[in-house]
């Protein structure tokens, strides 16, 4: 029995893979339009009939209701084909290509218009469209008061020495791996203690750190030194010590001023 | 309905939100029409209908997809008898974008009403460079005269209201193809 099982097992698969063709099958011969009698129905349906015997899961139920469900399309497809090729509208797709071949542009191009009625409509500016215009014309300020919001003093350059960039808080006064380096070890060392922290509890502090810190988790978070998880039953995101999800994803956390 | 007044005031609400475009798509929605015009939108059509005849107009209803109510369909003036190649010329039409509108109708139609685009490329290329087909597939699509569903082509809504397949088809199979010219 030991030896057997494996076998049996191989052959569901096999059985379930040609299930999962079959549905593809059909639904591209009816998207396509091709000719529905390619597909062997009866055939399909012993296929059928051998898989639903050996499914053992809800989900091979449901496949073989799809494939089913397929297979019904094929049939009202075949009927379809066969009220088409009956009707008088009928004609020979491989007659019609050698036609279109033979026949030059400009007599397609008449045999269509002397069967083409147009749509009439109009595409103009109506009179109420134009008084609307005239009034946002007449409303507009001119493009040099509309731009010249800024005073022309604060196009002015100025230069800052090093240290006074840092004092306003526009360059780091520290190498940026460092700083990079500090918070992760702040960090490791709350995660040691427990499984997640709390992001808004790392990144607390003044609006000038909390923003800085923000920035550098970003960085750690980016590069997979770190994890950033969401917990929807708290609502709030926590830092883990790796990221779970192998696709990166790019997310916005707003920070209030004064949080 | 009340009096005929308010039917020849209706009638002409009716014609300017059928005939001015205010989308990119001609025509007007039936609940368009039943919410500017009232419930009994399809009698003021037929009405209208009737006064448009005499000046070689007349009323379409077509439906977009599948569906299967006026509400849902599309309402669209055309002409009622079939134009003239220097005019559809004079309208911007180029002769060989007509050539593969007309190709493209043709062929899909007698295929049930869709292909692959990969299929109509290989017929159209017979006669056109493939950048050219491209960029007629890309205008005639936008206009609505055709329709691409991931990579099958269909015939559009536009045709559909606007050219009469089965006749199409006819004058083609018809066509002495040695007497051309």
């Amino acid at each position: 029995m030991e030896g057997s099982k494996p076998i049996s097992k191989h052959r569901v698969a096999a059985v379930k893979r040609e299930v999962e063709k079959l549905i593809a099958t059909c639904r591209l011969t009816v998207k396509r339009g091709v000719d529905p009698f390619q597909v062997d129905v009866k055939g399909s349906l012993a296929t059928l009939r051998n898989f639903i015997e050996s499914a053992s899961s809800l989900d091979d139920i449901r496949l073989d209701g799809e494939a089913l469900y397929s297979l019904s399309m094929i049939v009202e497809s075949q009927d379809r084909w066969i009220k088409f090729r009956s009707s008088r509208l009928f004609v020979d797709p491989i007659f019609i290509e050698s036609r279109v071949k033979a026949v030059s542009s400009k007599m397609l191009a008449r045999i269509l218009v002397s069967c083409w009625t147009p749509t009439a409509s109009i595409d103009t500016l109506t009179l109420p469209m134009l008084d609307l215009a005239i009034d946002y014309w007449n409303k507009l300020k001119p493009l040099k008061g509309r731009w010249g919001r800024f005073s022309r003093g604060s196009t002015e350059y100025l230069s800052f020495s090093p240290d006074e960039a840092s004092k306003l808080g526009l360059i780091y006064d520290k190498g940026f791996d460092k700083l990079l380096s500090d918070i992760e070890d702040y960090v490791k060392h709350l995660l040691s203690v427990k499984d997640r922290v709390e992001y808004s509890e790392v990144i607390g502090g003044s609006w000038v750190e909390t923003v800085s810190k923000a920035y550098l988790i970003s960085f750690l978070v980016s590069s997979g030194r770190l994890g950033l998880v969401y917990d929807p039953s708290t609502d709030r995101f926590y830092i883990t010590s790796h990221s779970g999800s192998d696709t990166p994803k790019s997310i916005a956390i707003s920070i209030g001023i004064g949080e | 309905m009340g009096s005929r007044k308010d039917l020849e005031e209706r009638a002409r609400r009716a014609l300017q939100l059928l005939l001015v475009q205010r989308h990119r798509k001609p025509g007007v929605k039936g609940w368009e029409l039943r919410r500017s015009i009232g419930k009994n939108y399809l009698n003021i059509l037929e009405y209208l209908n009737e006064k448009l005849d005499s000046y070689g107009l007349c009323i379409r209803m077509v439906y977009e997809s599948e569906e299967t109510t006026p509400d849902q369909a599309r309402f669209l003036v055309t002409v009622k008898d079939s134009i003239k190649i220097t005019e559809a010329i004079s309208a911007g039409w180029r002769i060989d974008e007509l050539a593969i509108l007309a190709a493209s109708i043709a062929y899909i139609a007698s295929r049930q009403g869709s292909i692959s685009s990969r299929e109509l490329l290989r017929l159209l290329e017979v006669k056109f460079p493939s950048w050219f087909i491209e960029a007629t597939l890309r205008r005639l699509i936008r206009y609505g005269y055709l329709e691409r569903d991931g990579d099958i082509v269909k015939i559009g809504w536009r045709s559909k209201a606007e050219i009469d397949g089965g006749k199409l088809l006819e004058l083609l199979v018809k066509m002495d193809v040695g007497s051309e010219g």
